[in-house]
């Protein structure tokens, strides 16, 4: 099973950059949780061919914890102010998708041009990992709203820790970087329904 | 018995019973303090790996703790900076309550006392780098509250030491499996540019400060000086921790000359920025900036004698920054504001706060007698003969200070709508500031009979302080 998922590693690149993609241009809160919920599976699935099914499926665990208390807290919100599921961006969408398909074909540059090599590491692995740390780049860049800024930074990180599991692949580290995913969920939840004002945040002047 | 465990454990329990007391604000302040203070002196006395009798029993402190596979350990270094680092947190919630800082400011400020300790810790200490974020989420926690609702900065602050954390976990990669040595020149600078970036953030030099600048205007004065001291010692101790342990971090000409140069920087930087700021909690955090560059200049000297300046100035700006930050809060509770037009005038009605903010000031911009007076005129007089440019960076420095104190001092003692205010006093605050006040002398004046001590703290750098 898991030779096979290895034989196979262009389709969670494919999702990845699919999922990121959904994370950019999406307004609705639930559908980028769902999109990073996705994508939290296609990075188990690139880590699959290097670390063992046991220690991969932390990662996907974890993941989906962060996912379902991003969902939580959108609920709760939801809940406070009804209708207000939206993600407001300081720009269109026209021009995000733009940004996001430059962006992507920048990562897809770096990895071609070789100008960052990891020996041993499956291509395809390193593809997703730039694809991601450059996703949430962008993400940072141009969101204003503490959800967007979040889901960017957990992007990033997951990006950046596709890598450097590869790396150092030791229990430890697995279990620091999930602590990372849960309590960034958690201050992120925090700071969007315990503190005044989140709903505000990035909407344009009137 | 295990040290370390005891450590971690007691800042927990000691938080718990802060955040159980969160409504009585003074009470959850003292008892972290108090337990702040006692878990330093046990880290700084307790004797390590060493058996006695204690009634029936016979007791022996351990130094390690395993934990999934990995170490805590409490070595001579590490003992010293984690006692500094409990005792400084017992100074600063000793103030919290009379600040007017959140709620939850006690308890938190503790967990992340525990964590940062846990960072010091650590073996190997890439992972550090983690803890390291993790701590950045308690500080989220800490400068976000819903009177205070600073996003911004919190997402700012995460994002930097995320990159923090990225940047030190790849330097501790490279030097703990691919293995830098002094013949390895091009994997050692990449090595030290990360931790470069890694150690700017933590000590907010400039660039990576972008979050202080949103922070000093969106959240509680006190809380960001706390969050930014505690960065930096935090910083200078990883530094020094790294030069100890890395030769050919510490025989590269380049490393103690890049230090000194980033001081420099951060005392131009720094001094520069105050002269055009509007709001005191911003002059407080660019002044900060300013004397951590002191601090850097002393460590880029490259040897044991400025290495101990370091240490001596770096205990001796905190009962100044503590002054300055408490008195000013108590003045914004009754003014409203930090901003020189609100503080305009106040002197007329609230002559004993001005007078304890003016104070604090000059003890962080070291005025004669103040206690971080002499540590900055060693350094000069060891400059004198050698470093033209730190001797001048350090005068530039002194008058653009001046040049603030004098003009904040003559906006408060102006008139303005800050003089028609009625004073609250408030005995608690008013103790406070004079025992802080005596602090700030006392080491001035007699620097002899405390700052030797901080000296000891680095005694366990054998590397760098061979004796």
């Amino acid at each position: 099973m898991t030779v096979f998922l290895e034989r196979l590693l262009i389709i969670p690149v494919l999702g990845v950059m699919l999922a990121g993609g959904i994370i950019m241009v999406a307004s609705r809160r639930v559908v980028r949780i769902g999109a990073l919920a996705c994508q939290y599976v296609f990075v188990t699935w690139l880590t699959l061919s290097f670390l063992p099914l046991s220690f991969a499926s932390i990662r996907l665990l974890t993941g989906l914890i962060t996912a379902a208390m991003l969902y939580l807290s959108s609920h709760t919100m939801d809940e406070q102010q009804p209708g207000q599921d939206r993600v407001e961006s300081m720009t269109g969408r026209g021009f995000r998708t733009i940004a996001y398909g430059v962006v992507i074909v920048a990562g897809y540059g770096v990895f071609s041009s070789r100008w960052f090599v990891v020996s041993g590491l499956e291509d395809m692995v390193l593809l997703g990992a730039i694809f991601l740390v450059a996703s949430g780049l962008l993400q940072i860049g141009i969101s204003k709203q503490t959800f967007a800024i979040g889901v960017g930074l957990i992007t990033l990180l997951s990006g950046f820790e596709l890598l450097y599991t590869f790396l150092e692949p030791s229990r430890a580290m697995l279990a620091l970087q999930a602590a990372v995913h849960l309590a960034l969920a958690l201050v992120i939840s925090y700071l969007d329904v315990l503190i005044p004002g989140s709903r505000e945040e990035g909407k344009p002047a009137e | 018995m295990n040290v370390p465990l005891i450590l971690l454990v007691g800042a927990i329990v000691t938080a718990g019973f802060a955040f159980l007391l969160r409504a009585k604000a003074h009470h959850a302040a003292w008892i972290g303090a108090g337990g702040a203070f006692l878990l330093g002196v046990f880290a700084l006395a307790v004797p390590l790996e060493a058996a006695f009798d204690f009634a029936v029993l016979q007791v022996r402190f351990n130094n390690t703790f395993q934990v999934l596979g990995r170490a805590l350990l409490l070595d001579e270094p590490a003992r010293g900076f984690i006692g500094f680092l409990f005792i400084l947190t017992a100074v600063l919630l000793t103030s919290s309550a009379y600040a007017d800082a959140n709620r939850f400011f006690p308890s938190l400020v503790l967990l992340l006392t525990g964590v940062c300790s846990a960072a010091m810790m650590m073996k190997p200490f890439l992972y550090a780098a983690i803890l390291m974020e993790l701590a950045a989420m308690l500080a989220v926690l800490i400068l976000v509250a819903p009177e205070y609702p600073a996003r911004r900065a919190a997402m700012r602050l995460l994002f930097v030491f995320s990159l923090a954390m990225m940047a030190i976990l790849l330097a501790g990669w490279l030097l703990g499996v691919v293995g830098v040595t002094g013949a390895t020149p091009e994997i050692a600078r990449w090595t030290a540019a990360l931790l470069a970036v890694g150690f700017a953030v933590l000590m907010a030099v400039p660039p990576f400060h972008y979050w202080l600048s949103v922070a000093a205007d969106e959240s509680h004065p006190y809380v960001v000086v706390t969050l930014l001291l505690f960065m930096q010692t935090l910083g200078v101790f990883f530094l020094l921790r790294f030069l100890d342990t890395y030769e050919w971090l510490r025989t590269q000409p380049s490393t103690f000359e890049g230090i000194r140069l980033a001081g420099v920087a951060m005392v131009w930087f720094g001094s520069l920025m105050m002269l055009g700021q509007r709001r005191m909690t911003r002059v407080i955090a660019y002044a900060m900036i300013a004397d951590l560059g002191i601090i850097l200049m002393a460590a880029g000297m490259g040897d044991a004698s400025g290495l101990e300046l370091m240490m001596q100035l770096n205990a001796a700006r905190v009962p100044g920054i503590v002054l300055w930050t408490t008195s000013l809060t108590v003045l914004m509770r009754i003014v409203g504001d930090d901003t020189v037009e609100q503080l305009q005038g106040v002197a007329h009605s609230h002559p004993l706060r001005v007078t304890f903010i003016v104070l604090g000031m000059a003890a962080v911009f070291s005025v004669p007698f103040a206690a971080s007076f002499p540590g900055r005129w060693m350094l000069l007089d060891v400059m004198a003969g050698s470093d033209g440019l730190g001797v001048l960076t350090m005068l530039a420095g002194w008058m653009m200070s001046s040049i603030v104190l004098v003009r904040w001092y003559l906006a408060m003692r102006g008139k303005g709508e800050g003089g028609d205010v009625q004073e609250q006093v408030r005995e608690g605050s008013f103790i406070l500031n004079i025992l802080q006040l005596a602090l700030v002398l006392g080491l001035g004046l007699f620097p002899q009979a405390v700052l030797p001590w901080m000296e000891t703290i680095i005694d366990g750098l054998s590397n760098l302080l061979p004796s």
